[in-house]
């Protein structure tokens, strides 16, 4: 659809996320934005590790929140405004189908953090600090000989063949040839081993903060621990809570929670395990936007996809008031999903202005639509 | 003490305590078998029948089932006694006198409940000294006073009972509120995976108005509004969906012939228990 005739470059309520990453914008929610912003300021500039429940509604914008500031230049602008080392943040959504869940939170990790980015990291910093720096880092932080001996071998890899055993070997080929080339007894099953495993990158990548000043990562869709088997809910919170406990410093864990009725906070503590809800004091509401939060939503996201010289598509704000006061309760979801539907009937009826009688016309085909 | 357990309640403690090993069952904590160390659980013959009826009812594993039916074949049994059925009988004759609302009606909550006056009557069963296990809430409104008249003994709940296993520490406190919240989450479970799937859908490429439709039945059931959730499926854009994902129509009948009332009940248990049962622990 082409949304010029509105002049508007393209739908600025998107129901997904834009092709290139770096294109998602935030507009509105400045409260919320602003206690994330604190948070991550707090673990860019201090040491202790910290865990944070991001809580609100479903569609109330914990997702995008995490894809914000993990594929955006956002980050960079605070650390950059900070003076401190870049930071590194990777959104991982909760692992629900698998049977082994660490391992697949192992794949998921590295699915974002790739093999070749973390070998990248580790050269640069074997340069900052040098190698028998880094091999003290590396025995030290990894608790484990097998994980040391794996990081040993990994930034002294220089042949494409030997790297792509190494890549194998950590994605679970322990097969006799495999553990023989690399000289290692056994693989990388154990979760406490995964455990070790992602708590030495993360220690040694942000190692006094000189190379990253922090590590985000973004746990989605949390709420989901209670919907998955039992043993591997446990199994899940035990490995976090280790992983957790060999990450003391510069980690930032954020968990996207999305309340349900029946289950509060309280049952999200069982659910975690009483080792990892007393490290989960910290939360950030979400909270669902007020009738002028909205309009403010709506005016500055349309603000950001205009195009020069044209004006916004809605009459006036009363417009945009009238809308958003028949939508019932408000998330950001059920906003964008709103004006989307407004948009592509405009485009379909070849309006240029969008007032309150044409809204009228179109009221049956507002889903969110409220009397 | 006696504890009398309704079909519920053994199904409850069974299904709750189930654990997974690889597709190998067992239980966690053989509740059943713990109360029968120290107490004396006696079943109804009515019950027994119903929990043949209705133990696989939350199972589509064929081996979770196996491991059940197994189970209940083995210990189950032993929890029966033989009664004489024309005193039985007088006893069932009285509380349906005492409840008419039960005249025509006959269930295991009614045969627990004359079983109870059978045994202190024509058995000699202490005063006092039995108790009527139940998740049935209208039960416990219904024959909570015919066991404080006849000093029978109590109605309590399944999260009563483990309490009371607590309080002689066969279990813990915290094994207590454990099953509680793993209770709750199998009484919500097809709320749980309605949401889900609307959840799953609405990643999908869908037409802009299909998705705002999903998030508006989200929303309706997430505030538990089922006459507005019955109303939406009857418009085009759930007609739409259903044929795409056959699914989400198979979890939402199921969620709306779901008593969810049972959840509220177990919820102000958990907050009773929280504000007013005291243990150690809260020294």
């Amino acid at each position: 659809m082409n949304y010029e005739t509105l002049g508007l470059k393209e739908n600025p309520f998107r129901l997904t996320p834009p092709l290139d990453p770096k294109e998602i914008v935030w507009a509105g929610m400045s409260e919320v934005k602003s206690k994330l912003e604190k948070r991550i300021e707090l673990g860019i500039r201090t040491r202790p590790s910290r865990i944070i429940l991001n809580w609100g509604s479903y569609g109330s914008g914990k997702t995008h929140a995490s894809l914000y500031f993990s594929k955006t230049d956002r980050l960079q602008e605070l650390t950059t405004k900070l003076d401190a080392k870049p930071s590194k943040s990777i959104k991982i959504t909760l692992p629900r189908s698998s049977s082994d869940i660490v391992q697949e939170f192992l794949r998921s990790f590295l699915g974002q953090y790739s093999l070749e980015e973390i070998y990248s990291d580790f050269q640069k910093l074997k340069d900052e600090v040098g190698e028998e720096q880094l091999v003290l880092m590396i025995t030290n932080f990894s608790n484990d000989t097998v994980i040391g001996e794996v990081f040993k071998t990994l930034i002294n890899t220089e042949d494409d063949k030997y790297f792509n055993i190494l890549k194998n070997y950590i994605y679970g080929d322990s097969t006799k040839s495999t553990l023989n080339s690399l000289e290692l007894p056994y693989g990388l099953k154990n979760d406490e081993q995964v455990a070790n495993f992602i708590a030495t990158i993360i220690n040694c990548v942000t190692y006094e903060k000189q190379h990253y000043s922090s590590f985000i990562i973004w746990l989605d869709e949390f709420e989901d621990i209670d919907t998955i088997k039992k043993i591997l809910a446990d199994r899940f919170t035990t490995f976090l809570r280790q992983f957790i406990d060999k990450t003391p410093n510069n980690l930032m864990l954020f968990l996207n929670f999305t309340q349900k009725a029946f289950m509060d906070r309280e049952d999200l503590s069982i659910s975690l395990g009483e080792a990892l809800s007393s490290r989960a004091k910290l939360k950030i509401d979400f909270e669902n936007p007020t009738t002028d939060e909205a309009i403010a939503y709506v005016k500055e996201l349309s603000n950001i996809y205009l195009i020069e010289d044209k004006e916004l598509p809605f009459e006036d704000d009363a417009l945009i008031k009238y809308v958003v006061e028949h939508m019932g309760n408000l998330t950001t979801r059920k906003i964008n999903e709103t004006f989307s539907i407004i948009l592509e009937m405009a485009l379909i009826e070849e309006k240029e202005k969008i007032d309150q009688t044409f809204i009228d016309s179109i009221q049956d085909e507002i889903i969110a639509w409220e009397e | 003490m006696i504890f009398i357990l309704d079909t519920c309640t053994i199904n409850n403690l069974l299904q709750i305590d189930l654990i997974d090993n690889d597709e190998d069952y067992e239980l966690e904590y053989d509740y059943l078998d713990k109360i029968n160390q120290v107490f004396k659980i006696k079943l109804s013959q009515k019950n027994y029948d119903e929990l043949k009826n209705t133990f696989s009812k939350n199972f589509s594993d064929g081996n979770k089932i196996k491991f059940i039916r197994n189970y209940m074949s083995k210990n189950i049994p032993s929890y029966l006694n033989i009664v004489d059925n024309v005193d039985f009988d007088s006893s069932l004759n009285f509380i349906k006198k005492v409840c008419p609302k039960y005249k025509d009606e006959d269930n295991g909550e009614l045969h627990s409940t004359a079983y109870a006056l059978y045994l202190n009557r024509y058995e000699s069963s202490l005063a006092f000294q039995t108790y009527f296990i139940t998740d049935d809430d209208e039960a416990i409104q219904d024959f909570q006073d015919i066991f404080r008249s006849n000093f029978l003994g109590e109605v309590f709940t399944t999260i009563d009972l483990l309490l009371i296993l607590s309080i002689y520490e066969i279990i813990s406190y915290k094994n207590v509120m454990d099953f509680a919240h793993n209770l709750k989450k199998q009484y919500i479970q097809n709320y749980t995976n309605v949401l889900n799937e609307i959840q799953t859908l609405q990643k999908k490429n869908l037409p802009t108005k299909e998705i705002a439709f999903l998030s508006k039945l989200h929303e309706d059931i997430h505030h538990l509004d089922f006459d507005k959730v019955q109303k939406n499926m009857e418009k085009s854009e759930y007609i739409s969906i259903k044929r795409k994902q056959t699914s989400i129509d198979i979890f939402l009948k199921n969620l709306l012939n779901e008593d969810l009332k049972k959840v509220t009940i177990l919820d102000k248990k958990i907050e009773e228990i929280k504000s007013k049962y005291w243990t150690t622990d809260k020294i």
